[in-house]
């Protein structure tokens, strides 16, 4: 795994050199478990109560940064040759602009073929303006089963709702057959409180 | 029956299902590892309520009024899903025999308002009665 992970720090790189002006206040590179995930969230609550007074936005940044990491638990590809007990590699990071703008960044490994989808279900969401979007999700919540690995398929449309911005997206191409694929969420402390 | 009772943990919700009591409570945060795991004994005990409650009507004849408390601190995407499946579930109980009364309670922080909306969200779409509770 050491080429994935080396990979990932350079996607990393490229990331935080096209976020001028950003500070990164928490990045983690690895594998995501259930464990790994209940531990970060630990500690990424803790920073958030200290750092964000305002508890609808403390709230939404917590609520984007759970969907987040257990995305990337439950939807990530997984490498046939790890161990069981590992989970699939990812990586999460958080910058923040002037005090008043959180960027988080996710990306995991998807197979190649699974980008069009991928796109084709974050355009969907993005081309719904906010009244759109809460019918969508009713309408999701509604109709919807869990799936076998335990999602409703709502993570992306809530994760829109509550950043009230639009969710951008990388293809960083890793071989002939995976790539990385990047989602960055914006919550802009400002416009949620106005 | 027996009462059901789970305490909370770091990502699960504490639960009180007392049928002697006629008494549900939610409590906590939501986001288990295995949300289909953690929320089927929950259905299952409701399931032999729906039972329970439906001879104890007949037998009495008063009206029983179930109440149900939700204080939900953060709930995930997939536990969303379940507790819309939960109130659909309470919905049922309450038409299916005119002498009992389901009441919820939706508890949320005065500041939150996502907690309240999500309360008003799950009321449009199960046609239940919430009681919104503002607490400071």
């Amino acid at each position: 795994m050491q080429k994935e992970l080396k990979f990932i720090s350079e996607t990393i790189t490229k990331e935080l050199l096209a976020r001028t002006g950003e500070t990164p206040i928490f990045i983690y590179k690895g594998s995501f478990t259930f464990n790994t995930i209940n531990s970060h969230l630990k500690e990424l609550k803790n920073e958030l109560n200290m750092h964000v007074s305002n508890l609808k936005v403390r709230k939404r940044m917590y609520n984007i940064l759970v969907e987040c990491l257990e995305n990337i638990n439950k939807h990530a590809l997984r490498f046939p040759n790890l161990d069981a007990n590992v989970g699939p590699y990812g990586f999460v990071m958080i910058t923040v602009f002037e005090e008043h703008t959180y960027q988080v960044v996710l990306g995991n490994f998807i197979l190649n073929h699974e980008a069009l989808n991928h796109k084709e279900r974050l355009e969907t969401v993005n081309n719904l303006e906010m009244p759109e979007l809460k019918d969508y999700y009713n309408n999701i919540i509604s109709n919807t089963e869990i799936s076998e690995r335990g999602g409703a398929g709502l993570g992306l449309v809530d994760m829109a709702i509550k950043s009230e911005n639009k969710l951008r997206y990388q293809v960083y191409e890793y071989d002939s057959e995976k790539s990385l694929f990047t989602l960055n969420i914006t919550l802009n402390e400002t416009k949620q409180l106005a | 029956m027996d009462v059901l009772i789970l305490e909370s943990t770091e990502n699960t919700p504490g639960i009180i299902l007392d049928h002697n009591k006629n008494f549900l409570e939610f409590i906590g945060e939501s986001r288990p590892e295995d949300v289909k795991k953690f929320f089927t004994p929950i259905f299952d005990w409701l399931d032999t309520y729906k039972n329970h409650l439906y001879f104890l009507a007949d037998k009495s004849g008063s009206t029983i009024n179930v109440d149900c408390n939700f204080k939900m601190e953060y709930f995930n995407s997939s536990s969303a899903k379940y507790i819309l499946d939960l109130f659909m579930k309470l919905g049922e109980i309450n038409k299916g025999n005119s002498n009992v009364n389901v009441n919820v309670n939706w508890h949320y922080n005065e500041m939150d308002e996502d907690m309240k909306d999500a309360g008003e969200e799950f009321e449009k779409l199960t046609g239940l009665k919430f009681n919104l509770v503002a607490f400071a």
